[in-house]
């Protein structure tokens, strides 16, 4: 799974996996652990400056002198978390992944922060192996086309293989942005 | 006396004259100090490598947990060696300085844990905790940061110190 915001931030595969229970606790204790960061980030706006300041002796004359102060204008502490998770209904009613079988994925998108996280874009490349099954692309509920067209979300029409959906501007108050599609095992 | 009253006068005018001299002397000094704030930006290329990149920090987009560079050049512009050479660099408000950051060479690097009333080398450095126990402090600690030369700078003489904040 990989995550572009204007380009510039990424999140790498996680993979579904036997160690599921695992990752659910990571994906947790990180959510958690993420929260508590924001509480303390530095709200967008906070200007910082700093500058050095040398001191030295010349026979016994004893001088001080301050460097240029550089500023650093903090501009958003928006920070966006995805949760992947998996589920797998094979055709014979039970959940082995074998040919055939179906693999329902969710992505839940957080965010959490002082700022505004803009134009977020999630892209999700399809797993090697699989199938994606048409007309399986949801977004909180509400089916999107799979074609790159006037809704948020398209699967290949973007990019080849991949599940793309437009977000927008998201902010901490942002309803959980809730991402489904199914893909069947080759 | 007139004479004595003529000394006198001009004593005092020379006086006048110079006290601003030397007051100027001991603000201006013979060290230069120029101070750049650059933000680390991790960029992945088209092969997927990751690369570092320093972005100054009026052109970057800092925001919490991003990790600034400050990076300070000193000279010695006057014509005397400068002796017990001691650059100071508060780790600015809402950031922490990032372990193991702090750079200069032929410098010996102290750090503070009481906003530069003392410094200390990481060791030696103690903080109280809350419940009034002594302990050994941790960069979360750290305040200021001291480079003290360990030669005098020769005129002309020239280096950089730097060290990595992160921002909250």
């Amino acid at each position: 799974m990989e995550v572009r915001i204007n380009g510039q931030f990424t999140i790498t595969p996680m993979r579904y996996s036997l160690r599921r229970l695992f990752l659910f606790i990571t994906a947790l204790c990180a959510t958690i652990c993420l929260t508590l960061d924001a509480n303390a980030a530095t709200p967008a706006g906070t200007i910082i400056s700093n500058k050095a300041t040398v001191s030295y002796t010349i026979g016994s004359n004893t001088f001080t002198r301050d460097s240029n102060t550089d500023t650093i204008t903090v501009v958003s502490s928006a920070m966006v978390n995805i949760t992947k998770t998996a589920v797998v209904l094979d055709q014979y009613g039970g959940t082995q992944p074998i040919t055939g079988a179906t693999i329902r994925y969710t992505l839940a998108v957080t965010t959490v922060g002082t700022g505004t996280a803009m134009n977020v874009v999630i892209t999700d490349l399809l797993p090697a192996n699989t199938t994606y099954t048409s007309g399986t692309l949801k977004l909180n509920s509400a089916a999107l086309t799979d074609a790159a067209d006037a809704d948020a979300g398209d699967v290949g029409g973007t990019t080849t293989n991949t599940v793309t959906v437009k977000l927008g501007n998201l902010t901490s108050v942002s309803p959980i942005q809730t991402i489904t599609f199914d893909v069947k095992i080759n | 006396m007139k004479r004595i009253m003529g000394r006198t006068a001009v004593g005092i005018l020379c006086a006048l004259f110079l006290l601003p001299v030397a007051a100027r002397a001991q603000q201006q000094g013979s060290i230069e100090l120029k101070s750049i704030a650059q933000a680390e930006v991790v960029e992945t290329n088209k092969k997927g490598e990751k690369q570092v990149k320093y972005v100054d920090v009026s052109k970057a987009k800092v925001v919490p947990g991003d990790v600034v560079v400050f990076t300070t050049t000193y000279k010695n512009v006057g014509k005397q060696p400068a002796d017990k050479v001691e650059i100071m660099n508060p780790v600015p408000e809402h950031m922490l300085y990032v372990d193991q950051s702090a750079n200069g060479k032929g410098m010996k690097i102290d750090f503070s844990v009481d906003k530069g009333k003392s410094y200390g080398s990481p060791d030696t450095l103690m903080v109280i905790d809350a419940l009034g126990n002594k302990q050994r402090a941790t960069i979360l600690d750290y305040t200021n940061i001291r480079w003290t030369a360990l030669k005098p700078l020769a005129p002309g003489g020239k280096g950089t110190v730097s060290f990595k904040g992160k921002l909250k």
